[in-house]
């Protein structure tokens, strides 16, 4: 956290204010699935301090003619007051005929109407080699919705500026998106819209249109005032995006030691919206296969649209590299294998086979990740020991295990990129350019650091802005999350830069490039003589060619995130209570400048695969409602809940590491959710498939009702 | 105003009494009556008319006779600090309040007598009031009354109804050994089920033995025919054992998301054998739960009486200078100083969950979110814009920069203000005391960054 962060001086989207701003409220569905017959406004409009309600029959391209689940908007009500648009929007009169709902992902998966995404994809023969397989592992894992939660909810507000353009500043991380979704809904060109790109509270928010851009923006289109939609609370939790929920089928055969065969199908519930399904299933399958060398492969994954929140995974659905890192722990353990040298024995090479259905799935050709793996399968338990005690009986009722488990993460969507602008000034100072990350550890202070270095001048000379939709120079800028690309376009556009003013240093002092030298701020030619950037940015001013370096990098070519997890806990066999003694990890990336914030980056996908582990779901009753009882029940891992942590990382030699992608963490994420799992059926003897692995699933799953341990 | 408020509960009107006679007037008529602000705010209710307690003077600790007399509106913080509430608790009600409360910040704001008012069926704190037989001193226009635990905490606000106002709580002496088990998904989560008990020894006989339960379908409460098993034996495993299973089939276990009530009454079992096990052990060896340090307190000032505020210019002393700022009677203190431009008291979840927008009040960290601006009326807060800036940042502020704390950002105002009131409270905490005192969420680390902050900042501290 920069100085600026932790003085609270730092604006996030929700604090910013104007005058005169009309506050929104929503009204929302409370059926799964219902068919609006009518609605009327004139009841809420009546209230005094309402200026605008709109309903299906005002804006039937913002509020359709369908409820898709409970919390859906349904209309809007702006207000001088928030009080009042509140109590207003239950004035709406809405004529719902509630329809069957659609809750059941089996089900919806056999509805060709339902199913969004099917991706499949095979090679060998895999029903054979099960077969004669000497060990074959078969079960089926399954994954719960899970709240998305910020600590910032979502928050949009609009507004027009002199020139009657439309300007929105939300917590959305992708501007661009959000100005082009916006362009075609409210049939507003899209130069007339400006997204701005304030900070955004981490936690996995707010990717695209948060459902809430467009209704503010309409609002300020037909008054002609500011209006503000903040989604707090629970309400933020229940209308937000949601992680999906997953099932997982999977026989996973071994012969002399080696994984054979593996048969798996996938179900993804992407709930109401199921936006960008088939690329959740192609990179769900490729980060998990493209692990090992599997000669005989199937792999089948259907993802539905359900009448459940709208759920999106980041990089890929989860629960296929979970249910595989967990099948192959199990086939370790009852062949009595080490889990790491049967993994290492497996890691998949350029050439193996399995090679088609990994091409079928975007892996690049030529990946090879099998020796960075290899050397995190060996430090991560080395790791783990150093600090482990004795296997086995603690002393009743607590049994001691241990887990590993290995993963990789895809970095951001395919094709999104990071880009910096750098110009230099005539005082020769610099402004720079750029997008922050929002995940990362990264803002502007660690931009202007990085890019002062590379230019070897002050920090202070360095003044970075956020770029927003006008200013940033490619729509590509979007998805700022994969963190590396953005701090890369920083390095790669400084060392242009460095470049471009040491050959206009040497043009200007008449020498040839090579023997002009560039530091502390000037060039420099071997006879003494030096021109500082100040000097060398008012020539190039007074030229007419400023100095304006832009540097654009695409993820593409960018490799996945590796990283070994592993896990040390005590179950209670007579509670099923798990008590997570240390949780560690190493990642592939670095050497570091600094590695703190990339440690921290990788700290937090611990925490998040400890919650995700133990606790987190999002329940709902019969009826598709979320049960969201208040919010300070929901399950968010709090300092206490920490256990002692180790990340490691084991360098991979790039140029430009002093930034760390985001997916690091979430590759640590992956890998030590499967590790704590495994780590609870070493000790436990059995471990739930279903998760969370909440005390009462694991009493279950270690003796059945009315048996006692 | 009413920028991003959760707030919007139809508050109309706001009283302060002074004298409790009028509080249980306002009671009477259908005022609803706020102690810390943390569970009646937090609701989703409907509170046209609120009569806040702060003014009555219901807040204070003292023993009398042997026994523990906390006033109402004491905040469990408080409770959990005085070295009195431990020895009379043979320690458990201090660790039961921390266990219910597992935020720091929330429990200098919850009240005693809110948490027994509400009776939340997964509290800790009202299991350990049942265990320790507590008797609560009700006052009322009509029938005052001295309810014990067992029918006070059996549902919210029993005896209250008709203009009742709780002044206090009484825990009798000590029991001779006390415990308290529970299992949790997470340590800071509601547990699934806690069992409290207390024992008093009578030579190497079990004189009495109190066990209160959590995770019922109502309300924590105590089991007396398991408890008549274990009277006048030594305790041994088996009675133990029998007392242990006649709990787990007789308690109306609750089905929820969380448990079935099989599994709950299975956990109730071996958790009921353990806190009897180690409360016996306790009274045999006068070994009492380890004793928290006593930490210096500051006193809240009384504030002036207020009645029936709607609506008015109130006058605040912020970051060392005088806010004027309309209010209404429903504004929270987070709306008013983010009204006047001071973002760094964040708009978090509102329900007092995340601690993004703490703020001192009086030098005691409060949720802003969840505290009434005319509660600060003539008071003291500090934002984190008073401790320091960017250019001239508070040391603690330096340090979380340095190690790198909240990527994001959104949490550290939160946490640099927690932080800074443990410190001001307590020297050199521990490891559990830093953790819990940052009970505020972060969703982008494991609080390595803030917790190594802190750690640095107590030891630069240190004379």
């Amino acid at each position: 956290v920069s100085l600026r962060r932790a003085t609270g001086q730092a604006a996030f989207a929700g604090d910013h204010a104007l005058a005169g701003t009309l506050q929104l409220a929503l009204r929302r569905s409370p059926h799964a699935h219902a068919r609006v017959r009518g609605a009327s406004g004139a009841a809420a409009r009546a209230l005094p301090g309402v200026v605008e309600v709109l309903t299906h029959a005002e804006a039937p391209r913002l509020f359709g003619d369908v409820a898709r689940f409970v919390g859906d908007r349904l209309a809007v009500v702006a207000a001088e007051e928030l009080d009042v648009a509140r109590h207003a929007s239950e004035l709406v009169e809405i004529d719902l005929e509630p329809l069957e709902p659609t809750l059941d992902a089996e089900r919806a998966a056999r509805e060709p109407s339902y199913v969004a995404a099917r991706v499949a994809a095979a090679e060998g023969d895999v029903d054979a080699a099960l077969a004669a397989a000497e060990r074959v592992v078969t079960g089926e894992w399954s994954l719960p919705f899970r709240p998305a939660f910020s600590l910032e909810g979502p928050v949009a507000l609009t507004w027009l500026d002199e020139d009657q353009r439309l300007v929105v500043r939300s917590s959305s991380h992708s501007p661009f998106q959000v100005r082009g979704a916006l362009a075609e809904r409210l049939g507003v060109p899209a130069a007339r819209i400006r997204v701005e790109r304030p900070l955004v509270a981490g936690g996995g928010l707010g990717h695209g249109l948060l459902q809430l851009e467009d209704v503010c923006a309409l609002v300020t289109l037909r008054t002609g005032r500011p209006a503000q939609l903040a989604l707090r609370g629970e309400e933020g939790v229940a209308a937000a995006a949601a992680h999906p929920a997953q099932r997982v089928r999977l026989r996973l055969g071994l012969a002399e030691g080696r994984l054979a065969a593996l048969d798996v199908s996938l179900l993804v519930d992407l709930g109401a919206d199921a936006a960008a399904a088939e690329s959740a299933l192609v990179s769900a399958g490729r980060q998990a296969l493209g692990l090992y060398r599997i000669p005989h492969l199937r792999f089948e994954a259907v993802a539905v649209r359900t009448n459940r929140p709208p759920a999106s995974p980041l990089r890929g659905a989860d629960g296929l590299a979970f249910a595989l890192e967990c099948a192959l722990d199990e086939a370790a353990r009852g062949a009595g294998l080490d889990p790491a040298v049967l993994r290492r024995a497996q890691l998949r090479r350029p050439g193996d086979p399995g090679a088609a259905v990994l091409a079928a799935l975007g892996e690049p050709a030529g990946a090879d990740d099998a020796s960075a793996l290899a050397e995190l399968l060996r430090a991560a338990p080395a790791r783990g020991k150093a600090s482990a005690r004795p296997l086995g009986v603690v002393g009743p009722p607590r049994r001691h295990g241990t887990g590993l488990a290995v993963a990789r993460a895809a970095p951001a969507a395919d094709g999104r990129a990071g880009s910096a602008t750098l110009r230099l000034l005539d005082d020769g100072s610099f402004t720079l350019s750029a997008e922050p990350s929002i995940a990362g550890s990264i803002d502007e202070r660690t931009y202007a650091e990085a890019a002062a270095k590379l230019l070897g001048v002050p920090a202070q000379r360095v003044v970075c802005v956020a770029a927003d939709t006008d200013s940033a120079p490619y729509p590509a800028s979007d998805g700022a999350r994969a963190g590396g690309a953005p701090g890369r376009a920083v390095e790669e556009v400084a060392a242009l830069a460095r470049e471009r003013i040491r050959a206009a240093g040497a043009a200007a002092l008449g020498v040839p490039l090579l023997q002009a030298s560039l530091g502390e701020g000037r060039v420099a030619e071997p006879g003494g003589r030096a021109l500082s950037f100040g000097e060398i940015g008012a020539a190039a001013l007074r030229a007419g060619q400023p100095l304006v370096v832009t540097a654009t990098l695409t993820a593409a070519g960018t490799r996945h995130s590796l990283a070994a997890a592993f896990a040390e806990l005590e179950v209670d066999l007579e509670t099923g209570a798990v008590e997570v003694s240390r949780l560690e990890c190493v990642v592939a990336g670095g050497p570091f400048d600094d590695p703190l914030p990339a440690t921290r980056q990788v700290e937090g996908g611990l925490a998040a695969a400890l919650e995700q582990a133990l606790a987190s779901e999002l329940c709902f009753d019969d009826d598709g409602r979320p049960l969201l009882a208040a919010l300070r029940r929901l399950a968010f891992v709090a300092a206490l809940d920490v256990p002692p942590l180790g990340v490691g990382f084991v360098p991979l030699g790039e140029p430009l590491a002093r930034f760390a992608p985001a997916a690091n963490g979430e590759a640590a994420a992956r890998a030590a959710l499967a590790a704590l799992a495994n780590a609870i059926a070493r000790a436990s003897g059995s471990c739930p498939r279903a998760l969370p692995l909440s005390p009462a699933r694991i009493l279950e799953a270690i003796a059945p009702d009315g048996a006692r341990p | 105003m009413g920028r991003g408020s959760v707030l919007a509960r139809g508050i109309r009107s706001y009283h302060r009494p002074t004298r409790i006679e009028e509080a249980q007037d306002l009671a009477a008529q259908g005022g609803v009556l706020l102690g810390g602000g943390t569970r009646v705010l937090a609701s989703d209710a409907v509170l046209p008319n609120l009569v806040d307690l702060v003014g009555l003077g219901l807040s204070g600790l003292r023993v009398e006779d042997g026994d523990l007399v906390i006033g109402a509106c004491t905040s469990v913080l408080d409770v959990a600090d005085f070295p009195a509430a431990h020895a009379l608790s043979a320690g458990l009600l201090p660790l039961a309040i921390r266990l219910a409360l597992p935020s720091r910040l929330l429990r200098g704001m919850a009240t005693l007598g809110g948490e027994a008012v509400c009776a939340d069926p997964d509290s800790e704190l009202v299991a350990a009031l049942l265990a320790l037989n507590a008797v609560f001193m009700v006052a009322h226009p009509v029938e005052p009354r001295e309810s014990p635990a067992l029918r006070f905490l059996s549902g919210p606000a029993r005896d209250l109804s008709g203009g009742g106002v709780l002044r206090s709580v009484l825990v009798p002496g000590a029991p001779d050994g006390a415990a308290l088990e529970r299992v949790a998904a997470l340590p800071s989560l509601p547990s699934v089920v806690a069992v409290a008990a207390t024992t008093t020894l009578s030579g190497e006989k079990l004189a009495r033995v109190r066990i209160a339960v959590t995770g019922l379908e109502t309300p924590p409460a105590r089991v007396i025919d398991a408890e008549s098993k274990l009277e006048r034996t030594s305790g041994e495993r088996e009675v133990l054992a029998d007392a242990a299973d006649f709990l787990a089939s007789h308690a109306p276990f609750r089905d929820d998301a969380l448990a079935s009530a099989s599994v709950r009454r299975r956990i109730a079992r071996a958790l009921t054998v353990r806190a009897l096990a180690a409360a016996i052990a306790r009274a045999r060896q006068r070994s009492p739960l380890t004793a928290p340090r006593s930490r210096a307190r500051t006193t809240l000032r009384l504030p002036a009486p207020l009645p029936n505020y709607t609506s008015g210019r109130l006058e605040i002393n912020v970051n060392g200078r005088r806010l004027r700022a309309q209010a209404e009677a429903r504004t929270t203190l987070a709306e008013l100083l983010r009204g006047a431009g001071l973002y760094g008291v964040k708009a978090g979840c509102g329900a007092g969950r995340c601690g993004a927008c703490a703020v001192l009040l009086d030098g005691r960290p409060v949720a802003a979110c969840l505290t009434l601006a005319v509660r600060a009326l003539g008071r003291s807060v500090v934002t984190v814009e008073g401790l320091g800036s960017a250019e001239r940042p508070h040391a603690l502020q330096a340090a979380f920069a340095e190690a790198s704390a909240s990527p994001c950002g959104f949490c550290a105002p939160g946490h640099v203000l927690a932080a800074r009131a443990l410190l001001d409270a307590v020297d050199e905490p521990g490891e559990l005391e830093v953790r819990d005192a940052l009970a505020g969420l972060c969703r982008c680390t494991a609080y390595a960054g803030s917790l190594a902050a802190v750690r640095a900042q107590a030891s630069a501290d240190r004379p």
